[in-house]
């Protein structure tokens, strides 16, 4: 149910993006600036890294991917299922197992997702549909499916550390708030390792060229790649995720 | 006879209660092995250490004589305080899930949901169900695949008294097979109409374990012994009074039926021409731990 609800959120706005920049792009009165935007937004092979930017962002529509999780996992302890499947025979190394295959599955499926919404804008929008320039920056797919794996795994975490359903929302929702407040007082050299930020450290904030055409001279270093070390880092988090997670499980009681 | 179960010291605290202490219990296949205890007196905290969902914090156990392992679990069947299955599931569902746990043939589940009678309700959602079908739906997944030992955690809690003797009936035909059952219960009369074995569990402690034939017996013992033992022997067999007769050094122990007093017995030996030199009634130590037991169980129910 979640899963199409999902599914369904991520298509409308996929799909209703271009919609509404049209829409704002009638009512500026600079209709054409827009159409400029609509065009490099949409672009091969640029469109990978803004699709999957916009989804992975940390306050958006991932969130709902988690909230899944976190219902699944704390139903586990909720309905003591998880006590009689050990019971049957699981160890809780298996069912840990179980759970970190579904969180694959899941991104797998929301990688789809934005593969094959990208595929259809991209064909009705970019300019070039050139095959180097459809598969090029594809690299950022994987890196989407990195970091919701990566996020998945945090909330099947707190999931197993809290049990109880409205106590691992709210702590999920607070340590959302709380993660952006701690980057503001700390120092540069370690927000990029903070947990969250790790984990959307992947993708960042897209070239759109956008901001080129406004303002030639301005220099930023975008991100054209996916970086090793920020793969390595979040998938560092990633293990240590599984890791408490396996370490909790054990020395617990069901 | 081949050890089912074994437990050396095993101990567990919660905080500053101390729920099992120092607990050593063998259990071999065939026993209907009862674990009788008031509330909080360790049973189901014993059952959860063997069957891996709770650790203890020292001794050990092992099943089938190998160390624990979850292989050995796929070959027990389980039923606990309370059933528990995913409640937006369907029975056949929920026992899939236990097959492929267990590693089980889906074939299985036609053949106990029919042994429970629930077979026309098995596309129902579990949270549909009613107590006493949620309760042997659990017994249905307890049965799956043939397991060769059987755990019942206080079975028939929560159930009206048609379910209750359903179960205990049900525990009986399944003893009859020849399957190892374990029974926790808080009720001697449970535990004295089903098993063959039980041990007495209290704060923790384990009290007694034995033969419930040996602690159970309605009637008491009576001590005799006379200036000549082979003839008081001979003679005390006849009497119809007593169920067994055992000689303890030069003390014949009888034991009587109920009803049978011991101003009978005399009478009887009296008629018989033979004069006691001693006659003492046995007090029955155990029995009065049992009524303790029962005491402070009622206590905590009423």
């Amino acid at each position: 149910m979640m899963l199409l609800f999902y599914a369904l959120l991520l298509a409308v706005m996929i799909f209703g993006i271009p919609g509404l920049i049209d829409y704002i792009a009638e009512k500026s009165g600079e209709p054409s600036k827009f159409r400029i935007f609509k065009a490099i937004v949409f672009n091969f092979p640029d469109i990978w890294q803004n699709i999957a930017f916009v989804a992975s962002a940390r306050f958006f529509i991932k969130i709902i991917l988690g909230i899944i999780i976190i219902i699944i996992v704390t139903n586990e302890f909720h309905f003591l299922t998880i006590r009689s499947n050990i019971i049957s025979g699981l160890d809780k190394k298996d069912f840990l197992v179980a759970k970190t295959e579904l969180i694959i599955l899941l991104s797998l499926f929301s990688t789809l997702i934005i593969f094959l919404s990208g595929l259809y804008l991209g064909f009705i929008h970019s300019a070039s549909k050139s095959v180097f320039d459809v598969f090029g920056k594809m690299v950022f797919l994987l890196g989407y499916f990195i970091e919701i794996f990566s996020y998945l795994l945090f909330c099947m975490m707190l999931g197993i550390i809290f049990k109880r359903t409205g106590i691992t929302f709210v702590v999920h929702f607070i340590y959302l708030i709380i993660e952006p407040i701690l980057d503001h007082n700390l120092n540069e050299k370690f927000t990029p390792y903070l947990p969250l930020n790790a984990i959307n450290g992947i993708i960042k904030t897209p070239n759109t060229s956008l901001i080129k055409i406004k303002s030639p001279d301005f220099n930023y270093d975008f991100q054209e790649f996916v970086s090793m070390s920020d793969v390595g880092v979040c998938l560092g988090y990633a293990a240590l995720f599984i890791g408490l997670s396996y370490l909790i499980l054990k020395k617990r009681d069901i | 006879m081949e050890k089912i179960l074994s437990i050396e010291n095993l101990n567990k605290k919660y905080g500053r209660i101390h729920a099992v202490k120092n607990l050593n219990l063998e259990i071999n296949r065939g026993n209907v092995f009862g674990i009788l205890g008031p509330n909080g007196s360790g049973k189901t905290t014993t059952l959860g250490i063997i069957l891996s969902v709770i650790n203890a914090d020292n001794g050990t156990f092992s099943w089938f004589g190998n160390p624990n392992s979850k292989e050995d679990r796929k070959k027990i069947g389980s039923i606990l305080e309370q059933p528990i299955f995913y409640p937006y599931l369907s029975a056949i569902k929920n026992l899939r899930i236990i097959c492929d746990i267990k590693g089980v043939n889906y074939s299985e589940i036609e053949r106990v949901l029919h042994i429970v009678d629930l077979f026309e309700r098995r596309d129902s959602k579990y949270r549909t169900f009613s107590y006493g079908m949620k309760q042997r739906l659990a017994i249905a997944a307890a049965l799956l695949g043939k397991p060769e030992v059987l755990i019942f955690d206080e079975p028939t809690n929560g159930l009206d008294p048609k379910g209750i003797a359903e179960i205990r009936e049900l525990i009986i035909n399944i003893a009859r097979q020849g399957m190892t059952i374990i029974l926790a219960s808080h009720l001697l009369d449970e535990v004295q109409k089903t098993c063959s074995h039980v041990a007495v569990l209290k704060n923790g402690n384990k009290l007694f374990s034995g033969k419930v034939s040996d602690v159970l017996s309605i009637s008491g013992a009576v001590e005799l012994s006379s200036n000549n033992p082979e003839l008081l022997s001979l003679v005390i067999n006849e009497f119809e009074g007593t169920t067994d007769v055992n000689i303890e050094k030069d003390l014949i122990v009888a034991r009587l039926k109920d009803g049978t007093t011991i101003y009978d017995l005399n009478y009887f030996l009296i008629g018989k021409g033979i004069v006691l030199t001693h006659l003492a009634e046995r007090k029955k130590s155990l029995e009065n731990q049992f009524l303790e037991l029962l005491t402070e169980t009622n206590d905590q129910t009423s």
